[in-house]
């Protein structure tokens, strides 16, 4: 069931939250006696059915809060306080998170209840969660499949019936991609829409909370409880974002669609999905939508302009994991520098450490030149060519991925393929703008094909709506 | 700034690695050399967009992004700030709490 379907439920008294938790913790029992289980939580909180407990009284006494009793799951780099954050990493063994995140903080206040925190690629360093140090999870539609990454693990339990919804994170792709693999809806806002407070950093001017779900209307509600200014966070934006949780269908008419030419002729875009987003731009046009094709040639630079920036800042965070103040130790007793040796080389993976590497590179004009400057000014020349776009167009159309969720172990060998999976997302993080992949179709082998809706800065009520409008034309 | 990069031989990416604080025995350095190449050759697309572009000028602007009107005052001369510091607490400089 979705989440607005559980708080129907909720409400009429048909159903109680310890009934709920329990449900969810017997799917998850159910689902590790399989031969594959999905591994998509690497815990289920133990005490989630005693939160649902105090919910439930709360709601006998009146108690109206949102949320108030409804279970959710949280990528293993989001924090919540006294509950374990390890990013998916060994060098996280053993931390548990001395306060909560101001997202999951949000949504506790407004009396949601954590489930657990799910698998990751390794510091969100990947698109398929092979990754992560707790073993790759498993697509729920087909399990010999990804359900791509890196926030793999709360698509999984999304779209396995093991939660109504979920919290990942972004940097370059990595909620709408799990969400177009599996089968829902996935949610990158504008960056400053969500406080990144408490979550662990990968790129900071690209990172943004995202979100999992069924319906439409579930993203809305919860965006509109966690959504806002914070203290915590100087980029976090000072708008009402209230009435997400009362979405209604857009009026297409009129409205004005782009497709970028660059996406629509990329090679390597697979002939199903090439087809089934025909059948969505037919669909805006049948709703009266003007659609046209654009050209936008930086966005052929935007995978290496993403990679620039991202792994630039992943070697600057990632410097703080030393085996002093975080984790696991390993410490061979000769010197500091020779601890922080010990330490990140035994606990970080291969993924981690390539990308710590290349950051560096990058960093070192002494090495690289100027990389760097000419990433920040393609990042740059990318924000202006979108901005221009989005001045003329409502929003910008376009698949979620060049290929429908692929075999586990087929790209994790050759990282440069999988960092090619990113194709169609990336650009949306470097000009900061929201996006929503939507379940649009499946191919003739069933597997889910998502299309994203991206929009102008701060217009999540814009495309939260369309797809409201897509969903109820369903 | 030189605009020519170094290939990443082997004495460049031990450097890399100790930037990295990583050890050459903790991975298959000849794969990993080899991946970083090519992700790095790939990178070589950006010569073909970048431009005079700035790139602090295409953020989202909102109404607390605006910069305050504060007045720029001088800060403590250094010998004013060693006679505040001259405590000691647990064999280190005390921090004043407040430098106003």
């Amino acid at each position: 069931m979705s989440l607005s379907d559980l708080k129907i439920e909720l409400d009429k008294g048909t159903l109680t939250s310890v009934q709920i938790v329990r449900a969810y913790r017997a799917s998850f029992d159910a689902d590790n006696k399989t031969a594959q289980p999905l591994n998509g939580y690497i815990e289920f909180y133990a005490d989630a059915e005693d939160e649902a407990v105090k919910a439930d009284e709360a709601r006998a006494k009146g108690d109206k809060r949102p949320l108030l009793g409804l279970p959710f799951a949280a990528k293993d780099n989001i924090s919540i306080r006294g509950k374990a954050c390890t990013c998916g990493s060994r060098i996280l063994r053993g931390y548990v998170a001395p306060y909560s995140a101001t997202v999951t903080e949000r949504l506790m206040a407004a009396g949601a209840i954590p489930l657990g925190r799910t698998n990751m690629d390794e510091f969100a360093m990947g698109s398929s969660t092979e990754y992560s140090a707790y073993g790759p999870s498993r697509n729920p539609l087909d399990r010999d499949l990804t359900p791509g990454g890196s926030s793999g693990g709360s698509a999984a339990v999304v779209a396995g019936g093991l939660a109504p919804f979920a919290l990942g994170t972004e940097t370059g792709g990595s909620v709408r991609l799990p969400a177009s693999y599996c089968g829902l809806y996935g949610f990158k806002p504008t960056y400053g829409t969500l406080s990144r407070f408490g979550v662990v950093a990968f790129g900071s001017s690209l990172d943004q909370v995202g979100l999992f779900s069924k319906k439409i209307d579930d993203i809305g509600l919860v965006l509109s409880v966690m959504a806002g200014k914070d203290s915590h966070d100087d980029t976090s934006a000072d708008l009402d974002f209230s009435s997400l949780a009362n979405l209604q269908p857009a009026d297409l008419k009129g409205m004005k669609v782009a497709l970028p030419a660059q996406f629509m002729d990329a090679k390597g875009l697979d002939g199903e999905i090439a087809s089934i987003f025909g059948d969505a731009c037919r669909w805006f046009r049948s709703m009266g939508a003007i659609v046209e094709t654009v050209s936008i040639p930086s966005l052929e630079a935007a995978i290496g302009c993403y990679y620039v920036i991202a792994l630039s800042e992943a070697a600057s965070n990632l410097s703080r994991f030393d085996g002093i103040r975080y984790g696991s130790r390993k410490d061979p007793g000769e010197g500091f520098d020779e601890l922080y040796v010990a330490t990140r080389s035994d606990g970080f993976g291969p993924e981690v450490k390539r990308r710590i590497i290349i950051g560096n590179y990058v960093l070192s004009s002494h090495f690289s030149g100027d990389c760097y400057k000419k990433g920040m000014s393609v990042r740059s020349r990318i924000q202006k060519d979108i901005g221009g776009v989005l001045a003329e167009y409502d929003i910008i159309l376009c698949p979620t991925s060049p290929t429908v969720a692929f075999r586990l172990g087929s790209r994790v060998d050759d990282p440069l393929s999988m960092y090619l999976s990113d194709f169609f997302t990336t650009f949306v993080n470097l000009a900061r703008i929201p996006s929503l992949s939507v379940p649009m179709g499946a191919t003739k082998a069933g597997l889910p094909v998502g299309v994203q809706i991206c929009g102008p800065h701060f217009g999540e009520e814009k495309i939260l709506s369309i797809a409201k409008a897509w969903e109820a034309s369903r | 700034m030189d605009e020519k990069k170094k290939a990443i031989d082997a004495a460049t990416f031990e450097k890399l690695l100790y930037l990295s604080r990583l050890s050459p025995e903790s991975s298959n350095l000849d794969i990993l050399a080899a991946q970083v190449s090519q992700i790095v050759d790939y990178l070589g697309i950006l010569s073909r967009y970048a431009g005079d572009e700035t790139p602090y000028d295409a953020y989202p602007s909102t109404t607390v992004e605006q910069l305050r009107t504060g007045t720029a005052v001088t800060t403590l001369e250094s010998s004013d700030l060693k006679k505040i510091s001259s405590e000691f607490m647990d064999g280190y400089f005390r921090v004043p709490k407040v430098l106003i």
